[in-house]
């Protein structure tokens, strides 16, 4: 067993999918155990943080760290894994990109903790030990290749592990997953609309949706033309519009701001108050097209006066 | 001198949890905490968000029971956008939404709480995990158990978009109807998943109950607690893990509460805790002594253990059976034996499995109305449903554009929390009293809380 890669397998702040996923490998799970050797992985495994502590540096070939850094244990384990470890894999949209719990980037840890708190007295630790903002992964220790997905889909974790333990050439940071957007692999391609079509948005319950027409061209925001493609588009084949866990394209600094831009190109209006009418429409804007990575956006978060 | 151990993290569970047991300088134990220290901010942050996206949104809680969050907040916006669904919608929720409580099931018994007692209880670190419990069982078994799971998440894949993610339901119904060829999908692995669930009743009963070392602590007094329990039931009070009202037992099993999900706040109050980020869940009426006595006085306990106390009887034949079974090994009912609940997961993954025989075979499946479309919506909406770990609730408020302005979430581990918290109390007591930290003991201890099937960054939120 000695003589097998090591393996690590942690969550940050996450909720287990990106275990579930693993599990869901089925006989590929069973083929990667007998493969490696896991030395820490909480969710399936005993093995405690001391048992990491006591490893020699650089030990585990491998460290699968999920979930977003949200308190200070996040970037202490972090460390720790990263000190233990030859390689880092981001594992699912909140290590990435800090996922759905990014958008607490909207409030202050004051009114996060207030929240849960309402009485005075509850958690005078809570604000010490919440980070300032939630962060992806990769602003604290330095990430080798990312698996991106909400969760990743069990087929390419497969993929992606096996290609890593068969010592597979990879460029610095690659990611997982397909190149192209979403879109170039959507059943329906056909129906992109080629011009400017939409005088408004609708919202996914106001109106019957095709199951075999482009999003798009029916008014119902998908952000496939911006989400990289990878994730076998299952979103697209239970008839709802993608929201964007796969993360940007290659050379896209800020998904939501690449989603934004894309999307109003195809408002049919030209006069301000049409245009108006068309972007009214959109009901959260910040909330859908940073929906998973707000925590990696060139924006830090809301305006906001601290203490208020 | 004070002594202090701390099991950190705990694990075979979903999310981050730890144990601190301090001794006191006359060698006996001074405090166990069970300490829950994540957080994330979700009722927080789904203000602002439009209505409709709640339910994918909430689902992001809980990546082992995501199905639960994204029905109970799709029930929380029908009553928002005040729609009726279609028949064939109600049909396809309650599909995959019972294919979800079985597979969910069967991972806690295979994956998270079987490899304490599948195993035997002399291998050691190493071995208990799942490779142990396959090596124990039969590599026969050990695939069998992998491919049921597989198919069984595969059609809720099929119909939901993913079975990690769902995507299907949304206010007024369903994303999309359903053809013959998932039909005959649905049916063939309904039946599988019978024969499977009878087949994990058997290994349960002879490799687990009729081993001395379980049946030992089955009826251990560190595996005791008596509490008040709370359950869904249906309109002829059976168990219902998609709809109806929500009863309340005392711990003499008598019904004290029966109500809807939007009273659930009249009937429960959340309690702020010092030492985890946890709020507990408890009866507002304390005097009533819905459990036994001091610090559980106020609390029920929820999930399998709980459903089968709360029920009159299972609607499904060979459930039905076992489940009388299951009573009468206990001598009546209500059953406060903690490590019951392995038991009790079981039958409901047999109930689980032969509804969706039922559903399957229901005419209605593939009709092509799956959606209404809603006309109105109101300030408030609730949702309930029994996750497999018990009892759920999601509790909006929004504004004339169907903006989520306030969120409250009611989670199956917040209600069992406390009683989480005193089972681990007395089985360090029990365990840890002579000051001998072994693995064993340890893994006694963490038995406590596996029991429950907890779910911490659910708790949390």
């Amino acid at each position: 067993m000695m003589d097998r890669p090591k393996i690590a397998i942690y969550g940050c702040a996450s909720c287990g999918g990106c275990d579930e996923s693993l599990i869901d490998m089925a006989d590929g799970l069973v083929d990667i155990l007998h493969r490696c050797h896991v030395v820490f992985w909480p969710t399936a495994l005993d093995y405690r943080h001391r048992d990491v502590e006591e490893l020699p540096d650089k030990s585990i070939d491998f460290t699968f760290i999920n979930g977003a850094i949200r308190d200070r244990q996040d970037v202490r384990m972090a460390r720790l894994l990263h000190q233990k470890s030859k390689k880092i894999i981001a594992y699912g949209a909140c290590a990435q990109m800090g996922g759905v719990i990014g958008l607490a980037n909207f409030h202050t840890v004051l009114e996060l903790v207030s929240r849960l708190y309402p009485e005075p007295g509850g958690d005078p630790d809570a604000t010490d030990t919440l980070a300032d903002r939630v962060l992806p992964l990769h602003q604290i220790v330095v990430v080798d290749a990312t698996i991106p997905g909400c969760p990743p889909q069990p087929d390419r974790v497969y993929s992606a592990i096996v290609q890593l333990l068969d010592k597979a050439l990879l460029p610095p940071g690659h990611v997982f997953a397909d190149t192209r957007a979403l879109c170039a692999t959507c059943s329906r391609r056909d129906t992109l609309p080629q011009k400017p079509v939409i005088d408004r948005f609708y919202r996914i319950y106001e109106k019957p949706v095709d199951p075999g027409r482009c999003f798009l061209d029916q008014g119902v925001i998908c952000l496939g033309p911006s989400t990289r493609g990878g994730c076998n588009g299952q979103c697209l084949s239970a008839n709802m519009p993608c929201r964007g866990c796969m993360g940007p394209l290659d050379g896209d600094a800020d998904g939501g701001c690449r989603s934004l831009s894309f999307l109003a190109a195809w408002i049919r209006a030209n006069d301000m108050d049409g245009i108006e009418a068309a972007v009214s429409s959109v009901p959260d804007p910040a909330g859908l097209f940073y929906r998973y990575c707000l925590a990696d956006s060139i924006l830090p978060g809301r305006c906001r006066q601290e203490n208020t | 001198m004070n002594i202090k151990i701390d099991i950190n993290p705990l694990t075979r569970l979903e999310g981050h949890g730890q144990i601190d047991v301090e001794w006191g300088p006359d060698g006996k134990i001074q405090g166990v905490h069970f300490r829950v220290p994540e957080f994330r901010g979700f009722e927080t942050f789904c203000q602002g968000r439009a209505a409709e996206e709640m339910s994918t949104l909430t689902e992001k809680i809980c990546g082992v029971c995501p199905m639960a969050h994204h029905m109970v907040s799709a029930k929380a916006l029908d009553d928002v956008f005040c729609t009726k669904i279609p028949v064939a919608a109600e049909i396809i929720r309650k599909l995959v939404y019972h294919a979800f409580i079985y597979e969910d099931h069967l991972l806690h018994f295979y994956f998270l709480g079987g490899p304490d007692f599948l195993i035997s209880s002399d291998s050691g670190i190493a071995n208990r995990n799942i490779l142990g419990v396959i090596q124990s069982l039969g590599d026969d078994v050990g695939r069998q158990v992998l491919n049921v799971r597989k198919q069984v998440r595969d059609l809720v894949s099929k119909i939901a978009g993913s079975a990690l993610y769902p995507v299907l339901a949304l206010p007024g119904g369903v994303s999309r109807s359903l053809d013959s060829d998932v039909r005959d999908q649905a049916r063939k692995v309904s039946s599988l998943a019978v024969e499977f669930a009878c087949q994990s009743l058997r290994i349960f009963k002879s490799h687990v109950l009729a081993g001395t070392r379980f049946h030992r602590l089955l009826n251990d007094p560190a595996f005791y607690l008596p509490t008040g329990y709370m359950g869904m039931v249906n309109a002829s009070g059976q168990i219902d893990f998609y709809d109806g009202l929500i009863r309340i037992i005392d711990v003499a099993g008598r019904p004290i509460h029966q109500f809807a999900a939007n009273q659930v706040m009249a009937v429960l109050v959340e309690r702020v805790n010092a030492l985890t980020r946890i709020k507990t869940i408890h009866c507002r009426e304390g005097d009533l002594s819905v459990g036994a006595s001091g610090s559980m006085a106020d609390v029920c306990r929820v999930g399998p253990l709980a459903r089968l106390n709360v029920t009159d009887g299972l609607p499904t034949r060979l459930a039905q059976a076992e489940y009388e079974e299951w009573v009468h090994a206990f001598g009546g009912k209500p059953v406060h034996h903690t490590l019951a609940y392995h038991w009790a997961r079981l039958i409901e993954a047999l109930y689980a499995a032969e509804t969706m025989v039922e559903l399957a075979d229901n005419s209605a499946l593939t009709s092509a109305i799956v959606h209404t479309i809603p006309q109105k919506i109101k300030p408030d909406g609730a949702g309930a449903c029994e996750a497999p770990r018990g009892a759920l609730f999601h509790l909006y408020r929004v504004d004339e554009h169907a903006i989520i302005q306030h969120v409250n979430l009611i989670v199956a581990t917040q209600i069992n929390a406390a009683a989480i918290g005193k089972s681990i109390e007395k089985a360090a007591m029990a365990f840890l009293s002579n000051g001998d930290v072994t693995d064993s003991a340890i893994n006694h201890i963490e038995m406590a809380y596996r029991a429950y099937d907890p779910c911490l960054a659910c708790a949390t939120h």
